[in-house]
């Protein structure tokens, strides 16, 4: 099936939340990527598995712990917008009425 | 000053001799830093006040006869995307703007136990994605040794700082060369530990199956004595191993090294090629050690893989990066416009085009076709290097197949630029240490890297070879 590359990068920027100014640019460029990639059909991987770890020791597992954090105000003032200590984000349901 | 860029033991055998304190090095740093750090560009914040008040404390301690760290008053730089408590962390990135840091990294906290002066943070391609340093929201880096080329990146700012003799030893972030390739342009050294040696708590991802911390210095036995410091097992990072940490073995070793000849047919400028020859082939014969020829085929495969594999992480990585809980918020009428907004003009270029290539990567109906076809040739590159490290102990190649570039050369075309990490990438990809240190300079007077990998977790015999091929290139070439 031939990709429709401009299509695909309205769909990507839509997936991904984004929005670019010059989507050409990045048409061609994801062009230009997809042709580089087909350098790996040179390679037989039927043998091979998808890589998950490196395995070279064996991960240690431990029980969730809940520790005190004692600087709230600090995560708050990073907030780009808040209502006393509370973020301040979207109502759904005035957005709802805005659409 | 004359004791700005002394290496980390001599800085402190001379506070212990009392020849200067920790604030009056420091106090002179900032002065030249503030006077030529201008032209280069390679911090993005540095921390005047804060470091000068720490210094006064170390200056205490020694007034004190305390017991003092092993990085007593040494000056650190921190790449831009590891935190440090209460100041700004921005990843070079437009999106970060205003984000104090809540808290310190792992690794920063190791440094400040051993008294470590941390002195600034250092510029960086945003989110480290990025080999030239030229895709930072604070502006391009300059390589301190060559006026309007390149200092590589990710972590260019990093190595440019110790080029410049800003601070005695830095950290940046390597997911496929960005602490090794910018030490290759600024003639420094660069190390990337084992995937799981360094915790990564308070590291902001790029992609997380391949980044990993390491040291940026001026000699092979700083690059030992940070990353000694920075090891370990992290209860909050489960991907560190609970080993010990590693020794330099103090016995004779009849080293057998892996050379991929072949490899270097192709694409490497001459120059580079001739003078890693003519080291190794003398070097060896000097020890005594065994050069052998090998076969590294999936290196042709391995930036293809690297950016399918990194882009689809940083992908959801990044997702996080919305303008609701910090950062950048750009107006909007409704909640996906704000997101849309917000990431559309809070990322910059490079940083766009690989999250929409990784995005493209993990779509249905292509991700059997990008994804797991990265995924198996990956356990491929693992598998080439293990086979490899049963007939050698390691593996030499040039850092990067050129030296540093001029600034805007390759900028227009991102693929040129990739092709900088195609020796790099597969130990990240594979998770291997590998260090890269300073082989002589080319007839432009550019540094020219040579990189040495080892098996994981091999890494105190790698600091066993570095320094010895790090004395015999001196005793050759001078410094």
């Amino acid at each position: 099936m031939k990709l429709d590359y401009k299509k695909e990068i309205d769909t990507l920027c839509s997936l991904l939340r984004i929005e670019v100014q010059d989507r050409l640019k990045y048409v061609e460029h994801l062009k230009k990527m997809l042709d580089w990639f087909k350098v790996l059909d040179e390679i037989d991987l039927k043998d091979y598995k998808p890589f998950i770890h490196s395995g070279f020791h064996k991960l240690l597992l431990r029980e969730d712990k809940i520790l005190q954090f004692k600087e709230e105000n600090k995560i708050i003032k990073n907030f780009p917008e808040k209502i006393d200590r509370f973020l301040k984000a979207f109502s759904p349901i005035k957005e709802s009425k805005k659409r | 000053m004359k004791e700005l860029n002394l290496p980390v033991h001599l800085l402190i055998e001379k506070y212990k001799k009392g020849d200067f304190l920790p604030s009056q090095l420091i106090e002179s740093l900032i002065k030249k830093i503030k006077e030529k750090d201008k032209h280069i560009n390679s911090f993005i914040k540095v921390f005047e006040n804060q470091a000068i008040e720490r210094a006064k404390i170390l200056d205490k301690k020694i007034k004190n006869k305390e017991k003092t760290g092993s990085l007593f008053g040494v000056p650190v730089a921190i790449k831009d995307n590891i935190l440090v408590k209460d100041a700004e962390t921005t990843c070079a990135s437009k999106i970060l703007k205003g984000y104090i840091a809540t808290y310190n990294a792992t690794v920063v906290e190791k440094l400040l136990l051993e008294d470590a002066i941390i002195i600034g943070k250092t510029n960086m391609d945003e989110f480290g994605m990025g080999s030239s340093n030229e895709f930072s929201s604070s502006g391009p880096v300059h390589n301190p040794l060559k006026k309007g080329y390149v200092p590589g990146g990710s972590s260019g700012g990093s190595a440019a700082a110790i080029a410049a003799g800003f601070a005695t030893c830095a950290l940046g972030s390597d997911t496929g060369g960005s602490v090794r390739q910018p030490a290759a342009f600024c003639g420094v050294v660069g190390f990337k530990p084992t995937y799981g040696r360094v915790s990564r708590y308070g590291l902001v991802a790029f992609a997380s199956s391949c980044d990993q911390i390491g040291p940026i210095t001026i000699n092979v036995m700083d690059s030992w004595t940070i990353f000694r410091i920075i090891a370990g097992f992290d209860e909050k990072d489960k991907t560190t191993f609970d080993v010990p940490a590693p020794e330099i073995p103090e016995e004779e070793i009849k080293f057998r090294i892996g050379f991929p000849e072949k490899l270097l047919e192709q694409g490497v400028e001459e120059e580079i090629k001739a003078r890693l020859d003519e080291i190794l082939r003398e070097f060896v014969k000097s020890k005594n050690y065994e050069l052998k020829n090998i076969e590294m085929r999936s290196f042709r495969y391995a930036i293809p893989v690297y950016h399918i594999i990194t882009g689809a992480e940083a992908s959801s990585n990044l997702a996080r990066f919305d303008g609701i809980r910090y950062g950048l918020r750009l107006e909007g009428k409704y909640l996906e416009e704000v997101y849309k907004k917000t990431r559309g003009y809070g990322f910059g270029e490079e940083v766009l085009r690989r999250i929409i290539m990784g995005g493209f990567a993990l779509r249905s109906g292509y991700y059997e076709e990008y994804y797991i076809k990265a995924q198996k040739a990956r356990s491929m590159i693992l598998e080439e290097f293990m086979d490899n490290f049963e007939k050698v102990d390691f593996i030499i190649t040039p850092t990067s197949p050129f030296p540093a570039f001029k600034i805007g050369e390759k900028v227009e075309d991102p693929i040129k630029l990739y092709l900088s990490d195609i020796f790099t990438v597969s130990a990240n990809l594979s998770g291997i240490p590998a260090i890269s240190i300073p082989c002589g300079k080319t007839g432009e007077g550019l540094p020219i890297g040579m990189q040495i990998m080892a098996k994981p977790l091999d890494e105190g015999r790698l600091f066993k070879l570095s320094l010895q091929l790090e004395d015999f290139i001196k005793q050759r070439y001078g410094n």
